[in-house]
C-alpha cells in the first residue's frame, strides 16, 4: 500500500516538474520593458544596470569610498559643483555660481528652484551643515582629512562662504563630487538614524530611491523635480545584484540587463566581438608595490633600485596585464591630475647587470622578500609571479603570500607590515593627494619613508598650485621623485573594471572613476 | 508495549538500561531528551566557535569600512562606536545574551537588523533546496529504479555514467555551463533576476527552473546510485523471488514490493542532502544572483560584519543540527529496534 503511494507519489512530482517546466517556458519572454527608438539621449523607458556588489558603507554620500557606494550615491546626491565630461572642468551644480574672494576664501551662490527629493528646497543652512559634517569626527567620513576648513558659514538665503585655513588647490574638485561633499537636507539627515541613512537617501540627484532590497535590488525612479531638466534621460533604473562576472555577462548578453562592469580583459574582447558597447580604457589602476623602507632588505635604496631596474617593465605589461597596462607612477595616468611615465624615468629602464651591480653594492647576501598581494582579485597574481621570475634572475628571492583585502589593508594601516612589500592596486580616488598620503603621509603608522622633501612637496601640490595644471605638473614630479628614491615600485597602470552597455543606452560617457556620474545624460 | 526489559542488547547499555529501570522514563523520552540536549550542546559550542572564528579572521570592519583612506582617529572612533573595543569575552557574553533574546545584532554595513536580513533571505533558500530535492529525487529514485530492473543493459551502463558525471562536476561550474545553455537556447528565459514568490509566483517559479536543476541534478546522482544499489539488493529478497513467481511481472513486483523496501536508505540520504544543501547553495546563490543565506554568508564573512556572519553561521549550525534530529526521530520509526521502540 505505502510502496503503490510512494511510487505514485514519485511518478507524481516528475510529472509536475515537467510539467511546470513546460508550463513556465511557455510563458517565458513575458518581461516587457518599453525601448527607445530615437538617437537622441532623453527618451524614458527603463534601464536595468547588473551590479558586483552593493553599496559597502550604504546610501550616505560622504561615507561611500567604495566603487559600489560611489556609483549608487552619484546618482542621488550631488554637490555644489560638478565635473564636466572631461572630469577636470568644473560646472555649477547645487550653486549656481562661485568665486573665489581671497587665496583662503570662497563664495558660493545658490541655485534657485533646487529642492531635496522630498520636495523641501536646499537652503543655505543645509550646504554649510552638509560641509560642517564631513569634518564632524563623529560622522566617521573618510574624507575628513582632506578638508581644512576655518568657517562654513551662510550669508543671507542663498549664498555660503567657505574660509580655509590654508589655500587649497583640492577643494573646488572635492566640491564636484558626489562622495566627497554631496549636499544632505539637514533636517532629514538629523530625523534620520546612521544605520537608516544606509538605506534611504534624501538627495538633490537625477534619480530617487524607490525600494532598495538588500541582496537583489535597488530600483530608482526619475526625478521628477530635478532642476537640470530635461534630464534624466530614463523614467527608471534598476540595479540589480548579480555577483559572478560571467553571469553578468551573460546577462548582457541575452539583453536581460542592460549594463554592468566587468573586469576580465577576455570578457571586454567577448563583449565586443558580438557588439555590445565598451567604455574606453582608463589606466587608473597603478600597480602599487609600497616598499618598507623603514625595515628590513628594503631600508637599503640600492636594493630598492635592483629591484626596479631588475624588473622588465615591458614583459610585465605584455603578459601581466594583458597588453592593456602603460608606464606608471604613484599617481595613475587616468586621474585628472596623473600623467603616464616615461621610458626615462629614473630606473624605469630594464637593465639586468646594473640590477646585479646595484645589488653587489648594496652589500646584502641572499635577498629574500616578501610581497602581500589581495587575494580576492586573481588577475594581480600572474604579474607577481613573473616579477619573481625576473628577481631570481638577479639573485632576490621573492615569496608571495595573499591576503584577504581587509587584513592587507589591516596590515598596512596598522604598519605591522608583515611583508617587504604590499600591493594595491588604485582607483580613482576623490583627490590626488589621497595616494601619496596613503602611503607617505607624515606621522601615521602605515609610512615606511622618512623624506621631508617628499613632504613639503606633497603638501605644496595642494596648497600651493594656482591650478589643475600646476598641480599636474606637480604630480609628475612626485612620480618622478618616487621613482627616482624607488620608495615604491609600479610595474605599470591598468584600467581596472570597463562599463559595458547594450543599445539601449544611447550617448553614455564612462568616466575614468567607473561611478557613472554621466548617467543622467543619457 | 515499550518496556525497559525489553531493550535489546543489554551489553552495549548496561548502565542506561539500570538508570531507567530506577527512574522508569519511557525510553523515546529518553531518546529523544538525550538528542535534544546534546543538540542544545553542540549550538552552545557552535556559538564559541562562530564567535571564535568570525573574530580571529584577519582584517576587522573597521578597517574595511573606514577604508585606506581614514585617519587613525575615524576608525578608532569607529571602533569605540562599534563596540569592538572591549575584551573579546565580554563581546562574546554580550552577543550571546542578545541572541538568547532573540536579538541577532544590527549589520555594520547596511545598518538593517540582521533578522530581518535572515527573515529575508530564508525564505529563498529553502524554497531553493526544496525544488533542488524534488529534481533530484524526480531523476535519482526513478533512474536508480529502472538501471537496477535493466542492470547490465545499455539504459543501466548510461544512468551509471550519468550519474559519475553529476557526481565529478562542481555544482557552480555546472550552474555556469546551464547559464551559458540557456541563454544561447532560450535567450528571453529570465535566468536572472530572482523575484519573492509572494510578489510575482510566475515569475519566481521562472527563476527558480535553472538554479533547482543546477543544485538538483548532481545531487540526484547520490540518489540515483543509492536507489540502484538498494534495489539490486532488494530483488535478492525472497519476497520478490515470491511476488515473481506468483506471476507479478517484474514491473509489478518492483513497484508493488520493491520500491518501498529499497527506499528507507534513500529517505534517509534525501533528508540529510536538505540540510547540505543549505551549504552548497552558497555556491549556486552566487552564480544565479538569487539573494539566499548562502550569499549572505559569504558576503558577511568577506566583509567582516561579524553580527550577520555569526547569525548566519549559527543558522548554518542548526540546520545540520535540527536535520539530524529530524533523522533521528526518524530512526525508530523506519527501524523500531532503535531507541528501545518495540
Amino acid at each position: 500500500m505505502a510502496g503503490k503511494r510512494m511510487g505514485r507519489g514519485m511518478l507524481g512530482a516528475l510529472a509536475l516538474t515537467t510539467a511546470a517546466t513546460l508550463a513556465v517556458a511557455g510563458c517565458s519572454g513575458s518581461g516587457s520593458s518599453s525601448s527607445g527608438s530615437s538617437g537622441t539621449a532623453a527618451r524614458g523607458g527603463a534601464l536595468v544596470v547588473a551590479d558586483d556588489s552593493q553599496p559597502l558603507s550604504g546610501l550616505d554620500p560622504i561615507m561611500a569610498q567604495a566603487f559600489n557606494a560611489k556609483r549608487m550615491v552619484a546618482q542621488f546626491y550631488e554637490g555644489l559643483l560638478a565635473l564636466d565630461t572631461d572630469t577636470t572642468t568644473l560646472k555649477p551644480a547645487v550653486a549656481e555660481s562661485w568665486k573665489q574672494v581671497s587665496p583662503t576664501e570662497y563664495e558660493f551662490t545658490l541655485r534657485k528652484g533646487v529642492t531635496f527629493h522630498d520636495g523641501t528646497p536646499v537652503k543655505a543652512t543645509d550646504v554649510v551643515f552638509s560641509l560642517k559634517r564631513i569634518v564632524d569626527p563623529k560622522t566617521h567620513s573618510p574624507y575628513v582629512s582632506l578638508y581644512t576648513f576655518k568657517d562654513v558659514k551662510a550669508v543671507g538665503e542663498d549664498k555660503v562662504t567657505i574660509t580655509l585655513k590654508e589655500p587649497q588647490a583640492s577643494l573646488l574638485h572635492l566640491l564636484a563630487q558626489p562622495w566627497s561633499a554631496g549636499i544632505v537636507s539637514e533636517q532629514w539627515t538629523k530625523s534620520k538614524s546612521e544605520n537608516e541613512r544606509k538605506t534611504q537617501e534624501n538627495g538633490t540627484g537625477p534619480y530617487k530611491l524607490a525600494a532598495y532590497q538588500e541582496g537583489s535590488l535597488i530600483k530608482t525612479v526619475k526625478f521628477a523635480g530635478y532642476w537640470d531638466k530635461p534630464k534624466p534621460g530614463f523614467d527608471a533604473i534598476d540595479y540589480r545584484l548579480i555577483p559572478d562576472e560571467s553571469t553578468r555577462v551573460q546577462a548582457l548578453q541575452s539583453g536581460s540587463v542592460d549594463m554592468t562592469q566587468v573586469k576580465l580583459p577576455k570578457n571586454v574582447e567577448a563583449l565586443k566581438r558580438r557588439g555590445i558597447n565598451v567604455g574606453p580604457t582608463h589606466n587608473v589602476g597603478s600597480y602599487w608595490l609600497g616598499m618598507n623602507a623603514a625595515q628590513g632588505p628594503l631600508a637599503n635604496e640600492k636594493v630598492r633600485k635592483a629591484i626596479s631596474v631588475g624588473i622588465d617593465r615591458q614583459q610585465l605589461i605584455k603578459i601581466g596585464s594583458q597588453g592593456v597596462g602603460e608606464l606608471a607612477g604613484i599617481v595613475p595616468p587616468a586621474d585628472p591630475l596623473g600623467a603616464a611615465a616615461t621610458a626615462d624615468f629614473p630606473n624605469y629602464t630594464y637593465n639586468q647587470a646594473e640590477a646585479k651591480k646595484l645589488l653587489a653594492e648594496s652589500g646584502a647576501k641572499d635577498v629574500k622578500l616578501t610581497v602581500a598581494l589581495q587575494s580576492e582579485i586573481p588577475e594581480i597574481l600572474p604579474t607577481a609571479q613573473l616579477m619573481k621570475q625576473q628577481l631570481s634572475e638577479i639573485g632576490i628571492e621573492l615569496e608571495i603570500k595573499q591576503l584577504p583585502f581587509g587584513q592587507l589593508v589591516g596590515n598596512l594601516l596598522s604598519g605591522k607590515w608583515n611583508a617587504d612589500m604590499i600591493q594595491l592596486t588604485a582607483a580613482l580616488n576623490a583627490d590626488a593627494s589621497q595616494y601619496l598620503a596613503l602611503w607617505f603621509a607624515k606621522g601615521i603608522p602605515s609610512t615606511k619613508i622618512d623624506d621631508p622633501k617628499l613632504w613639503q612637496m606633497m603638501s605644496d601640490a595642494v596648497t600651493k598650485a594656482k591650478d589643475d595644471a600646476e598641480r599636474k605638473r606637480m604630480y609628475a614630479e612626485i612620480n618622478r621623485y618616487v621613482a627616482e628614491r624607488v620608495y615604491m615600485v609600479v610595474p605599470y597602470a591598468a584600467p581596472i573594471a570597463y562599463d559595458v552597455w547594450g543599445p539601449k543606452l544611447k550617448k553614455f560617457e564612462a568616466d575614468p572613476s567607473g561611478t557613472r556620474i554621466f548617467l543622467k545624460n543619457s | 508495549m515499550s518496556s525497559a526489559t525489553q531493550v535489546p542488547s543489554p551489553k552495549v547499555r548496561p548502565p542506561e538500561e539500570r538508570a531507567a529501570r530506577r527512574f522508569a522514563p519511557p525510553p523515546l523520552v529518553l531518546f529523544l531528551g538525550t538528542r535534544l540536549l546534546r543538540g542544545v550542546l553542540v549550538m552552545f559550542l557552535l556559538s564559541i566557535i562562530a564567535f571564535g572564528l568570525v573574530h580571529m579572521l584577519p582584517g576587522n570592519s573597521v578597517d574595511l569600512l573606514a577604508g585606506p583612506y581614514s585617519t587613525p582617529e575615524v576608525r578608532a572612533q569607529l571602533t569605540r562606536d562599534l563596540g569592538l573595543d572591549g575584551p573579546l569575552i565580554e563581546q562574546y557574553t554580550h552577543w550571546l545574551g542578545n541572541v538568547l533574546r532573540g536579538d541577532f545584532g544590527i549589520s555594520v554595513f547596511n545598518g538593517q537588523p540582521v533578522r530581518t536580513l535572515i527573515a529575508d533571505r530564508l525564505p529563498n533558500t529553502l524554497e531553493l533546496a526544496i525544488a533542488a530535492t524534488i529534481v533530484s529525487i524526480a531523476w535519482g529514485v526513478p533512474f536508480g529504479a529502472i538501471a537496477a530492473m535493466k542492470r547490465g543493459r545499455f539504459f543501466d551502463r548510461v544512468a551509471r555514467s550519468a550519474t559519475f558525471l553529476g557526481l565529478a562536476t562542481p555544482v557552480f561550474a555546472f550552474g555556469v555551463a546551464l547559464v551559458l545553455f540557456a541563454s544561447m537556447v532560450m535567450p528571453s528565459w529570465p535566468t536572472l533576476g530572482w523575484v519573492p514568490f509572494t510578489a510575482d509566483p510566475v515569475r519566481n517559479v521562472q527563476a527558480l527552473v535553472l538554479p533547482a536543476l543546477a543544485l538538483g541534478l548532481p545531487l540526484g546522482s547520490t540518489i540515483c546510485r543509492y536507489m540502484r544499489a538498494s534495489m539490486l539488493e532488494v530483488y535478492e529478497q525472497d519476497y520478490m523471488r515470491t511476488a515473481l513467481a506468483t506471476g507479478s511481472t517484474r514491473l509489478q513486483a518492483t513497484v508493488r514490493h520493491g520500491l518501498r523496501n529499497a527506499s528507507g536508505p534513500v529517505v534517509t540520504i534525501a533528508g540529510l542532502q536538505l540540510a547540505g544543501m543549505v551549504g552548497q547553495s552558497i555556491l549556486i546563490e552566487n552564480v544565479f544572483a538569487i539573494p539566499g543565506i548562502g550569499q549572505l554568508t559569504v558576503t558577511s564573512i568577506l566583509q567582516k560584519d561579524y553580527a550577520a556572519a555569526q547569525a548566519c553561521i549559527l543558522l548554518l549550525g542548526g540546520v545540520f543540527v535540527v536535520m539530524n534530529l529530524v533523522v533521528d526521530l526518524f530512526y525508530p520509526l523506519i527501524n523500531p529496534k532503535v531507541g528501545g521502540l518495540r
